[in-house]
């Protein structure tokens, strides 16, 4: 259970950075945010992040927490990077 | 050299990476599949059922078959690799009496009762192969494998400095834009991985340091004997005195589990049955972080602790946890998927990046028909490398099911099977042209691993059905990832078909049928 948890708060957490860079947002959500919000949102992916790592050091112990959150973050960017490649290829269609 | 420090890097990344890129795809899958080497052992010996029984209850029945098996022994020792084994493995050795052609060594099952069954290296073979490499001598071959990892640990760092967009192009992946796709692949599995990557690469030279840096060794001890006598002590049997009853094993391995709060991995009993008796518990190999085991040793008649040892000192913890972070034993379900779903980025980082290196120069090739041997030599040996062991190892697998059961030397018959396959495919590669030889190299081992469930199911009675049926996750998976191993290879075989038969190969920007139409 711990295990999909770190698995979504890592994908939440590149997603958030993935929309915080400004080329995508047209890909990820229609439209671009501005500067403000922009920051805020790169730091909820930060955060978010960072939460994972405390949760998975918590319940695994440093070590092996470290480990586990290191190659759950992995997958996270991965899925994050396969949603914008599906993503930029929808919408680049009309444009 | 070029101008600029970035171009000097990308010249050294192109060329570590390729020139040792073949080996490294080898070390790469093999070691990959290493993180399931006690499954895929299970799932090489059929016959074996039985499912592992507790520590202290396994250890006590391995002790009461060699009591009676070879009750003259002055030494047993019996092995668990730890919780994920099926069986366990012991060795003893002979006293005076016995012939000189004696067996030494026997393996039991879970239930505690001789193995019997088929020869094979299973697991272990591709284990061995991706450090020890197979048909030279193992020295050599460790040189070889450490030039690699060290040309791998360049490649890394001069690629990092040579990707311009690191931190721009974190999340990019344009689909179906020929060489531009191919980057993008490269990127994403070293960038996205490369905390992984770095790791095993560094940690990889470490557990062979010794084999690389012999002389603080050297400049400390009278040989590697003495060295390894002082790290690792061996004790050896005492003269025997006089026969008493060896002690029951169970408590003393129960004892040593409490008070370590880990598995056991081995049991040795030196001169069992004789008043010098003594029993040396040891962990498992699962047990810590660190491969380097903790023990105690208890005498062998009244059961009374001698000695406890903890591998102490900061450089023997680090590359004791170096070595662990490498192999990743104590690593349970969820974690030892990520090792391995990250080794599989590693493999695909490797073989991107060699085939990256004809995608570029194909496009300025002044006669793309017929281009200069140099290319010709990297695209066949691309083949021969990328293609050819995938296939060799599920041809290992079928040969597994397929040779006779019985039979001397079944276990090298198996591996020369896996070898005829993989050098089948060089030869293959350099009789065909290559889009052709790609298409039909990827197809053929996406058949060969969809046959592996098939022929397994005809050969034994642990078809994917029933194991799936009986709950046994082993068989089942193991089954499951070759069809979807069969899958990925049976896309990349349709997705080259495609790029081959639309109209202009090589320079054309966009790929006919693929997702991304981007407009121009």
């Amino acid at each position: 259970m711990t295990h999909l948890l770190l698995l979504f708060l890592a994908t939440l957490g590149f997603a958030l950075l993935c929309v915080s860079r400004v080329r995508h947002q047209r890909d990820l959500i229609g439209r671009k945010l501005s500067e403000r919000t922009t920051d805020f949102v790169r730091w909820c992916g930060v955060a978010i992040l960072a939460l994972a790592y405390l949760l998975a050091g918590y319940r695994f112990g440093w070590a092996v927490g470290t480990l586990e959150w290191l190659g759950l973050s992995s997958i996270g960017a991965v899925l994050t990077m396969a949603m914008l490649s599906h993503r930029s290829g929808q919408n680049s269609l009309p444009r | 050299m070029k101008n600029g420090f970035r171009q000097s890097m990308a010249w050294l990344h192109t060329w570590t990476g390729l020139l040792l890129g073949w080996l490294l795809f080898a070390i790469f899958v093999t070691g990959t599949s290493s993180y399931f080497q006690e499954e895929i052992t299970a799932w090489m010996t059929p016959e074996i059922r039985s499912v592992p029984a507790d520590g202290p209850t396994r250890f006590a029945a391995a002790t009461r078959w060699l009591e009676r098996e070879v009750p003259g022994a002055s030494e047993w020792s019996v092995y668990s690799a730890g919780k994920r084994a099926a069986g366990l493995q012991l060795y003893w050795v002979n006293g005076p009496d016995a012939p000189a052609d004696a067996p030494t060594d026997a393996r039991l099952d879970g239930a505690g009762r001789k193995a019997d069954a088929r020869e094979t290296a299973g697991g272990d073979f591709l284990y061995r192969f991706h450090y020890n490499l197979h048909y030279i001598n193992w020295y050599w071959a460790r040189w070889i494998v450490g030039i690699a990892a060290m040309a791998m640990l360049v490649a890394i760092f001069s690629g990092i400095v040579t990707h311009k967009k690191i931190i721009a192009d974190f999340f990019l992946l344009r689909l179906g834009k020929g060489q531009r796709s191919w980057l993008d692949a490269h990127n994403a599995s070293s960038v996205l991985f490369l905390p992984f990557i770095l790791m095993i690469t560094y940690t990889g030279l470490v557990s062979l340091a010794t084999h690389y840096m012999p002389w603080g060794i050297a400049a400390n001890y009278a040989n590697e004997e003495k060295f390894f006598e002082a790290t690792f002590p061996w004790p050896v049997p005492a003269e025997k005195v006089g026969s008493a009853p060896l002690i029951a094993v169970a408590p003393l391995v129960e004892h040593a589990e409490r008070t370590w709060g880990a598995g056991t991995g081995s049991v040795r009993i030196l001169n069992p049955g004789d008043r010098t008796a003594q029993v040396i518990v040891s962990t498992a190999p699962d047990a810590s972080m660190s491969v380097r085991p903790r023990s105690m040793t208890f005498d062998g008649v009244t059961g009374k602790l001698i000695s406890a040892h903890n591998p102490s000192g900061a450089a023997t913890a680090t590359e004791g946890t170096m070595i662990g972070l490498h192999a990743g034993r104590f690593a349970s379900g969820v974690l030892r998927t990520l090792y391995f779903l990250s080794g599989v980025a590693g493999c695909v980082m490797v073989a991107s990046g060699l085939i990256l290196w004809t995608v570029k120069r194909r496009a300025k090739l002044p006669d793309p028909d017929r281009p200069h041997f140099g290319f010709r030599l990297v695209e066949k040996l691309n083949i021969g490398a990328i293609g050819g062991l995938p296939l060799g190892m599920a041809v290992y697998f079928l040969a597994n099911r397929l040779l006779p059961v019985e039979g001397a030397g079944r276990s090298d018959r198996e591996i020369a099977a896996l070898f005829i396959a993989w050098g089948g495919v060089f030869v293959w590669a350099a009789v065909r042209p290559s889009a052709r030889a790609w298409i039909e190299v990827l197809a053929v081992t996406a058949a060969a691993f969809a046959l592996v469930p098939v022929v397994s199911a005809l050969t034994t009675d642990r078809s994917l059905i029933a194991s799936l049926a009986n709950g046994d996750m082993v068989f089942a998976g193991f089954d499951l990832s070759m069809l979807l191993v069969a899958a990925g290879f049976g896309r990349a075989a349709a997705k080259a078909k495609r790029r081959a038969t639309s109209p202009k190969a090589g320079v054309r920007k966009r790929t006919a049928g693929s997702p991304v139409t981007e407009a121009a």
